[in-house]
């Protein structure tokens, strides 16, 4: 056990100057005349360059082929021929991204290993809004409020992202591109049942309004059982209950006039899964979600210029909790952004962003306080074409997060609402410099640092407080950094119409964070807390093929990595819920292969992760025992595939099956994931 | 002309810069070298001779697709120009309006393909939405720009000479990968806009 750390680090202490540059900004955001309204058409600009668009690495529209940092780009009929049920099935396709399966629709995605239960470092938005709920550190994946007919392309970006979206994009950013409803036509009711129990609806429609814009209606909700194996006894808490999850999403795009465009989205979800929380005990999860999103965006004299409001509400209950006090999460995050994309001359593309966020989050279980930290930000990109061939993109971004806690306090606590009046400025920066050598290669050299501020939960929104001891976030834990230096090259083989990728990377987090280990001494006992524990480093090889042949596609790709942990002594080898060296697969091969012809697709996919070691609780809870311990998970294959027939033009039959290769298979340290089977029906009108 | 057009279409020309700037070579130490070369690859060459491939219109159709001012009566009025004093440009001309009338037109539209040589495009008086610029019609740079500005006409060609003279706003090509270059000046001095998005995403002369 340690001390929880009472000092600030050097260059996360406060400044307000901040403030000023956020003037700035908003005074260059006055609007202007305006040219020619849009909105990106991902479609059309897809057809036209041959290749998908994405704003998702530097803000500024670019050719995937051109951006400045290693990504995936996951389109839809990688999604339909995918097989999955879940955005979380899909992922697990993906070269390079580790997908932990605890329960029969709950995991954890991350990107180049660092996975872990309630897994913080993955940055997750649906069309730019956030839906990483960055009050518990994690991705609530099932109430993700869309379905995936509804999303044009998914886009993961690899390796720290902050200094476009902020704090928390430190191991990648997935960021989901619905389809746009002003431009695009997407009408399907799909029906799903298989095995486990598993039923599933789901419809999207979309029509338009004249010329005057566009709408997008989105319904879905399912239900299964979880899986029957057995839940390792040192982490059951909770008998398992039915899944069950249903969403709604309304999405408008209007032209205000020539030269604007407005967006409305609205959208509620619900979902109840078994699962483990961040402690790795399992427990039975409740959440429900709304938010509401305005976007504007004009063309103008000064650029293109967008402006964007959300609130996301988050509500989460997770029983039987701690020590059987049920937790009741209650998250209100409030975010308006402003942004300006402009070119100087034929060379320069700049981008200049200010945002403000408001996150607030009530005490559980113990309640009557809430703990809440305001942002303002601002950033800047800057894209310079040096010659035709060579270009250079640095952004930085500066967030100033002030800390804030009102309410009770219970007797005994080791703080006072004003030890939460602490600011951090968070610095984040990406440099990548792009050579394109010829039309075949592409080479990539990037450097990255990205910053993961603690959950609302962490930092005190955790609080417990029993007769002889407590539990509590506080307010002094330090951010981690992550720091990334890459190099990439993709090389085109026009013979076998294929793309050969890879990567080197290396990384380095320091003061990774954990749910536990801090302990502060009271009169009444001691208050058991979350901390720093370390550093850790990584590097790492990624190789990829892929290609289309005739009626065939196919991938292949490998990922080499080695982690390696600096954390203190009490943290060491899986003792504090946090170990990165021991459960990152050091070899991860994945592959697939498909085949359409006519009303025919069938595809096939595998996965390869080499012996692992994953976290358990153990059980001993006496205060000085580790509260979790390593337990070893063998290399496996895992085997999805899906055949697909048309039955007429408008009418799809398809099977689907996840982990086919064995009755049920060991893959993390929670129950063993069974093989799933299901079949569904696609009507397109 | 047309012998540095078949020059720059040739991938086996050994043109030293390229191909790309073959019309600019106009000395005649240059010329007589650039003879000598297409000896060399004229099997391949003269073939392709100042045609534009259905991909560099098929490009360029969707590119013409982000053009604010375009009609909304589903037909693109398409002013093919050509040289009407080089050897097959009529025919190549003819060719490409061919091409033109079968691929599907910006946001579902139908083009019209009308045939204009070079030298009359001035007194042209019909119904024009673009002007679809031929290899070996640069000579007449001026015409074409006025044209252009007097009648709001987006200028769009799959010839890279046409930027270094100055009469096309847009280049469109997509051999391997699609290449689009925007003279933004030009664009500016005959009133014709696209989005900002599709500006960040092409090439700014």
């Amino acid at each position: 056990m340690t001390e929880v750390p009472q000092h600030c680090r050097p260059r996360s202490c406060g400044s307000p100057a901040i403030v000023a540059v956020l003037t700035a900004l908003a005074i260059a955001a006055v609007p202007c005349p305006v040219a020619w309204a849009q909105a990106i058409d991902y479609g059309a600009f897809e057809q036209l360059l041959g290749e998908p668009v994405t704003a998702s690495v530097t803000g500024s529209a670019q050719r995937a082929s051109d951006v400045p940092a290693t990504m995936e780009i996951i389109t839809q009929d990688d999604i339909r021929r995918s097989g999955a049920r879940d955005i979380p099935g899909i992922l697990r396709h993906v070269a390079g991204v580790d997908v932990l399966e605890w329960a029969n629709g709950q995991a954890d995605v991350a990107v180049r290993g660092y996975d872990q239960s309630s897994s913080p470092r993955l940055l997750v938005l649906i069309d730019g809004r956030q839906v990483y709920g960055d009050y518990y550190g994690f991705t609530p994946w099932s109430s993700l409020p869309v379905e995936l007919s509804a999303i044009r392309q998914i886009e993961i970006v690899k390796g720290p992202n902050s200094a476009l979206f902020g704090f928390n994009a430190v191991g990648g950013v997935i960021n989901i591109i619905t389809y746009n409803p002003l431009y695009d036509n997407v009408n399907s009711v799909s029906l799903s049942g298989g095995t486990q129990g598993f039923a599933q609806g789901s419809a999207v429609t979309s029509f338009k309004l004249g010329n005057v814009g566009g709408i997008r209606l989105s319904a879905g909700g399912g239900s299964n059982n979880d899986f029957s194996t057995p839940i390792p006894p040192t982490t059951l808490q909770s008998a398992r209950l039915g899944d069950n999850h249903g969403e709604a999403d309304f999405d408008g795009l209007f032209r205000l006039g020539h030269g604007i465009d407005l967006g409305i989205e609205a959208s509620h979800s619900q979902a109840d899964e078994n699962g483990f929380n961040a402690g790795y005990l399992f427990d039975y999860f409740r959440y429900r979600t709304d938010s509401v999103r305005g976007q504007i965006n004009a063309d103008t004299s000064i650029g293109h210029l967008q402006a964007t409001a959300y609130t996301n509400w988050n509500w989460q209950d997770d029983t039987p909790g701690i020590f059987n006090r049920e937790l009741r999460f209650n998250n209100q995050l409030s975010v308006v952004q402003l942004q300006d994309i402009f070119k100087l001359g034929s060379d320069h593309t700049f981008r200049a962003t200010a945002e403000y966020r408001n996150d607030v989050e009530s005490t559980t279980p113990v309640e009557g306080a809430r703990v809440s930290y305001d942002v303002l930000a601002a950033g800047g990109m800057w894209e310079w074409r040096i010659t035709p061939d060579l270009s250079l993109t640095n952004a930085i971004r500066l967030d100033d997060l002030q800390l804030g806690r009102s309410g009770v306090t219970p007797p005994g606590f080791p703080f006072t609402n004003a030890s939460w009046n602490r600011s951090y400025v968070l610095p984040s920066y990406n440099s990548g410099l792009v050579w394109k050598p010829g039309d075949l290669d592409t080479l990539r050299l990037t450097a990255s640092e990205g910053v993961e501020t603690p959950s609302l939960v962490a930092v005190g929104a955790f609080l417990d407080s029993l007769p002889n001891a407590g539990n509590t976030g506080v307010p002094n834990l330090l951010p981690t950094y992550v720091t990334n230096y890459e190099f990439g090259w993709d090389h085109t083989l026009p013979s076998l119409d294929s793309q050969f990728r890879t990567s080197i990377f290396v990384q380095q987090s320091t003061d990774v964070l954990s749910v536990a280990g801090g302990i502060i001494q009271t009169p009444t006992g001691p208050f058991f807390t979350p901390t720093n524990i370390g550093n850790s480093e990584a590097g790492g090889l990624e190789l990829e093929l892929k290609g289309a042949l005739n009626a065939w596609r196919w991938g292949l790709s490998y990922r080499a990595e080695l982690v390696t942990d600096h954390f203190l002594p009490f943290a060491r080898n899986g003792t504090d819920y946090v170990d990165f060296q021991h459960s990152t697969p050091v070899n991860q091969v994945k592959g697939n292969i498909g085949w359409g012809n006519g009303p025919w697709e069938i595809d096939g996919y595998f996965q390869y992760q080499s012996k692992t070691f994953d976290l358990l609780p153990s059980g001993i809870t006496n205060g000085t025992s580790p509260p979790t311990t390593l337990t070893p998970i063998g290399g496996y294959v895992s085997v999805d595939g899906r055949i697909s027939y048309d039955i007429t033009s408008w009418a799809k039959l398809s099977v689907s099956g996840q982990n086919i290769s064995a009755p049920n298979q060991l893959q993390t340290s929670g129950p063993k994931v069974e093989r799933t089977i299901f079949g569904t029906v696609t009507i397109g009108f | 002309m047309a012998v540095q057009q078949s020059c720059r279409r040739s991938k086996t020309c050994a043109d030293p810069d390229g191909g790309r700037h073959a019309g600019v070579a106009r000395r005649r130490w240059i010329l007589g070298g650039a003879v000598a070369l297409l000896a060399m690859c004229a099997p391949i060459g003269a073939g392709a001779a100042g045609d534009v491939s259905d991909a560099d219109l098929q490009a360029g159709a969707r590119a013409m697709g982000f053009l604010d001012s375009l009609p909304h009566d589903g037909v693109v009025v398409i002013g093919v120009v050509y040289s009407g004093v080089a050897p097959d440009g009529k025919a190549q001309a003819q060719q490409t309006a061919e091409r033109l009338r079968a691929i599907a037109g910006p946001n579902n539209a139908r083009f019209q393909p009308t045939l204009i040589p070079v030298e009359t495009l001035r007194q042209t008086q019909d119904r024009l939405d673009v002007l679809y610029l031929m290899p070996g019609v640069s000579a007449f740079a001026g015409t074409i720009v006025e044209t252009a500005r007097q009648r709001h006409l987006l200028t769009i060609s799959d010839d890279p000479v046409c930027l270094e003279t100055g009469c096309c706003i847009l280049m469109v090509r997509a051999e391997r990968r699609v290449e689009i270059v925007l003279d933004i000046a030009l664009a500016d001095a005959v009133g014709v806009h696209f989005p900002s998005v599709f500006m960040m995403l092409v090439t700014r002369k």
